[in-house]
């Protein structure tokens, strides 16, 4: 009974969210004189009902997969890497170096040279406030957040001078050569970068659910003195974990560039960006791997479908930005019911009213909602 | 027991929110000729300039043969191309810099206009569409582009010309100019350091050079390429210290971080320089001129040629829109003329006369403006009384 508690109020943490946002984000769509119903229609069918729809959903999912996963994992140990996005742009950057440099190389062999570039380069950035906070104690948080700012501003520098393309009218390095290039499956958007994803994605399944490191990682979330004392060696954990993230993040940000971009611009990563996508991904799916996995490809067709409203209705795509900004909040309220037990103290006071027997339910109730 | 039956009020409310919308399906017809389609850049389509323009022009075309337009704003150009052809539309007009997928396919996959002979698809500001030995790659592709060095060479000419004469033209009460030697500094604020934007700053150079040259005196260009093209704060603080350091004139390349150089120029009672559209009133008679980048009439013309059937005649071309094509060009100089002193009147009228001949002069070749765009190199040592030392 109480195992199917907590199932069922982890899909209403999820669920309840996602249908609060569309539901507000309908009545804008009615206020401002279009039917909410046919938009999300449009955007459900050409994104989720439709062949070459799904097959794009999931080639955009690719990337966010790996950035949902590479913040899961960390956020699970209770460390908040924030450094994702600048891993992924870095990355990214230099295996479309790596890309345009060699020339006439057989296209297995230089795929998988510029994937390892990017994760290499995750790996190095990363190794920085992993180091720092492992054994300087310096809050990651902080190094992480402003680390992106150096690394916007580091591309930026090298795009605009040794690695830009003159004969573009606009900052961009020169295209990949066609041997770096993922080549697109089906006739669809999709190419072998999703299964790459997916093949990470059950890597890092493994490693959570089963792997002594997947122990490690939610006993150091949980407390980390404990876990010391209990004689793991925390610092060298977090280090390890912090890498994991950086060489995750990296290969999105390669994997992207060579399966959508091909050339590196400045607003390579979108906005708001690769990694602050992410990290809505690993809050929407509970920082465990099927959740990110999930609420990744619903991201992706939120994201494909945006696209199709601007050409099929009139209203402008920044609806689903809309949608998404309800959708972040939403997520942080469910934050603050968790930090102050403000759900459980409802349910509780709810409970008093009523029977002495329907409290004892809503106390286990408020047991699944922290799980 | 209350939670489990909430939760299932929950999820039966949303399999019947996606029922319904399947309901919805299929009941959607569309037209035989869906018309014309455009894909904004990422500025948007209330962009006061580029793209507003060129809507403008489609809503002109509208107006005069009846064939309809779809605006798209769009982060996935090749999907949107892709979408677009596919639903239709016979002229595809693209305003984003992003051309791999369309012109050389990417991913093993066919160009976007090999996929698409019947369409015609429009680009602006680059012409990827040839070879390198100059034969045309896709012959259902047109590349638009503007002679806007030619234009901002123009306004650099007006630049030193009213710079020189500032005392005589303007009431001394309404400005606030740096005198001397001092004042003999211009700014120019850009975006980003591209090709789409030195082509400005580089012609603008020239025409400040040229008539500094004519009169004898010596320039300094400030320059500052980082700008980007949406923080008009930052652009107000940085044509600041340009103004506080002399400058009577800044150029602002930059998107909408020229309207803080506009409402910064008129704090301090001095000039500044618009771009893309005719922004002369964004604070009238502080903006000295404005750049044009009319995409306006490209597009209204090549539509015209879609429905008398001409476009054979464009396609698989290079467009190229001179200062005698009125789609680039500066300003009529309407708003800043109304500041001008009754005793400044005849200095007015000979400078006006000067840009005429400048114009002139440019159409028959007699000057030639460096074109960054095309990738002509620019070489600011010959400019003899123009120092650009942060260029």
């Amino acid at each position: 009974m109480k195992n199917k508690n907590v199932i069922l109020s982890n899909i209403y943490s999820v669920l309840l969210p996602v249908i609060i946002a569309l539901f507000i984000g309908g009545i804008i769509i009615a206020a401002i004189g279009e039917n909410p119903f046919l938009t999300y229609q449009v955007m459900i069918q050409k994104s989720l009902f439709s062949a070459k729809g799904i097959l794009k959903t999931l080639h955009f999912a690719a990337p966010l997969i790996l950035t949902g996963l590479a913040i899961a994992i960390t956020f699970k140990a209770n460390i908040f890497n924030m450094g994702v996005e600048g891993a992924a742009v870095l990355g990214a950057f230099f295996t479309g170096v790596v890309g345009f440099s060699l020339k006439g190389v057989n296209p297995v062999l230089h795929v998988t040279l510029c994937l390892l570039t990017g994760m290499l380069v995750g790996i190095i950035f990363t190794l920085i406030p992993a180091v720092l906070k492992a054994y300087f104690k310096v809050n990651e948080m902080v190094v992480t957040l402003m680390l992106n700012y150096v690394v916007a501003e580091v591309v930026k520098f090298l795009a605009q001078g040794i690695f830009k393309d003159p004969a573009s009218g606009y900052v961009s390095t020169y295209a990949i050569a066609e041997s770096a290039m993922f080549k697109k499956l089906f006739n669809s958007d999709l190419t072998l970068f999703f299964f790459i994803a997916l093949l990470v994605f059950g890597i890092l399944y493994v490693i959570f659910k089963k792997s002594k490191l997947g122990f490690e990682i939610t006993a150091i979330g949980k407390n980390p003195e404990f876990a010391e004392a209990a004689g793991m060696n925390v610092a060298k954990k977090i280090v390890v974990i912090m890498l994991i993230s950086g060489a995750v993040s990296g290969l999105a940000g390669a994997g992207f560039l060579m399966s959508e971009k091909y050339r590196f611009t400045l607003d390579f990563s979108g906005s708001p960006g690769l990694g602050w996508d992410g990290m809505l991904i690993a809050l929407l799916g509970n920082h465990s791997p099927i959740g990110v996995f999930v609420a990744s490809v619903f991201y992706a067709a939120l994201k494909t479908g945006s696209e199709y409203i601007g050409l099929f209705t009139n209203v402008p795509k920044d609806i689903v930005g809309v949608i998404q900004g309800i959708l972040i909040l939403c997520l942080s309220v469910k934050f603050v019911s968790r930090n102050t037990g403000l759900m459980g103290r409802w349910t509780q006071w709810l409970g008093k009213i009523r029977s002495k027997r329907e409290n004892a339910m809503s106390v286990d109730g408020r047991e699944g909602e922290q799980g | 027991m209350k939670r489990n039956r909430f939760m299932a009020a929950v999820s039966a409310a949303v399999t019947v929110i996606m029922l319904m919308s399947l309901l919805f399906t299929g009941c959607s017809s569309k037209p035989k000729d869906p018309g014309v389609a455009l894909i904004t850049s990422a500025a948007g389509a209330n962009d006061k300039g580029y793209n507003e323009s060129a809507i403008k022009g489609l809503e002109k075309a509208k107006q005069e043969f009846g064939i309809d337009y779809k605006v798209v704003e769009s982060t996935d150009i090749p999907g949107s191309l892709t979408q677009l052809a596919e639903a239709g539309y016979k002229v595809i007009f693209s305003l984003e810099y992003n051309f791999d997928a369309l012109i050389k396919g990417v991913g093993g996959n066919k160009p976007i206009a090999q996929q698409f002979p019947d369409t015609t698809f429009v680009i602006f500001n680059d012409n990827p569409n040839v070879n390198q030995d100059g034969t045309v790659i896709n012959k259902n592709v047109i590349s638009v582009l503007f002679d806007v060095h030619e234009a901002s060479f123009m306004a650099g000419a007006l630049s030193t010309l009213v710079n020189e004469n500032a005392k005589t033209l303007f009431s001394a009460q309404d400005y606030n100019f740096t005198q001397g030697d001092a004042g003999r500094k211009i700014g120019f604020i850009g975006g980003t350091k591209s090709n789409g934007i030195t082509v400005f700053s580089y012609g603008f150079a020239e025409g400040i050079n040229y008539e500094a040259e004519k009169m004898n005196v010596k320039y300094t260009y400030y320059s500052d390429y980082n700008a980007g093209f949406t923080d008009s704060a930052a652009g107000s603080t940085k044509a600041n210290t340009y103004y506080q350091d002399g400058a009577n004139i800044v150029y602002a390349v930059a998107g909408s971080v020229g309207d803080g150089v506009d409402s910064k120029a008129k704090e301090v009672k001095k000039l500044s320089i618009e771009v893309d559209a005719n922004k002369d009133n964004n604070q009238p008679g502080y903006v000295l001129t404005s750049v044009l980048k009319n995409t306006e009439v490209p597009v209204y013309e090549i539509i015209k040629h879609y429905k008398n059937n001409t476009l054979d005649g464009v396609k698989g071309k290079a467009l190229n829109y001179n200062l005698a094509s009125g789609a680039t060009g500066i300003t009529d100089l309407s708003v800043i003329e109304s500041k001008i002193a009754p005793e400044g009147k005849a200095k007015w009228n000979e400078i006006k006369n000067e840009l005429d001949s400048i114009s002139k002069k440019i159409a028959s070749g007699e000057i030639k403006v460096t074109n960054a765009q095309a990738g002509e190199a620019f070489d600011k040592t010959k400019l003899k009384n123009l120092s650009m030392p942060n260029d």
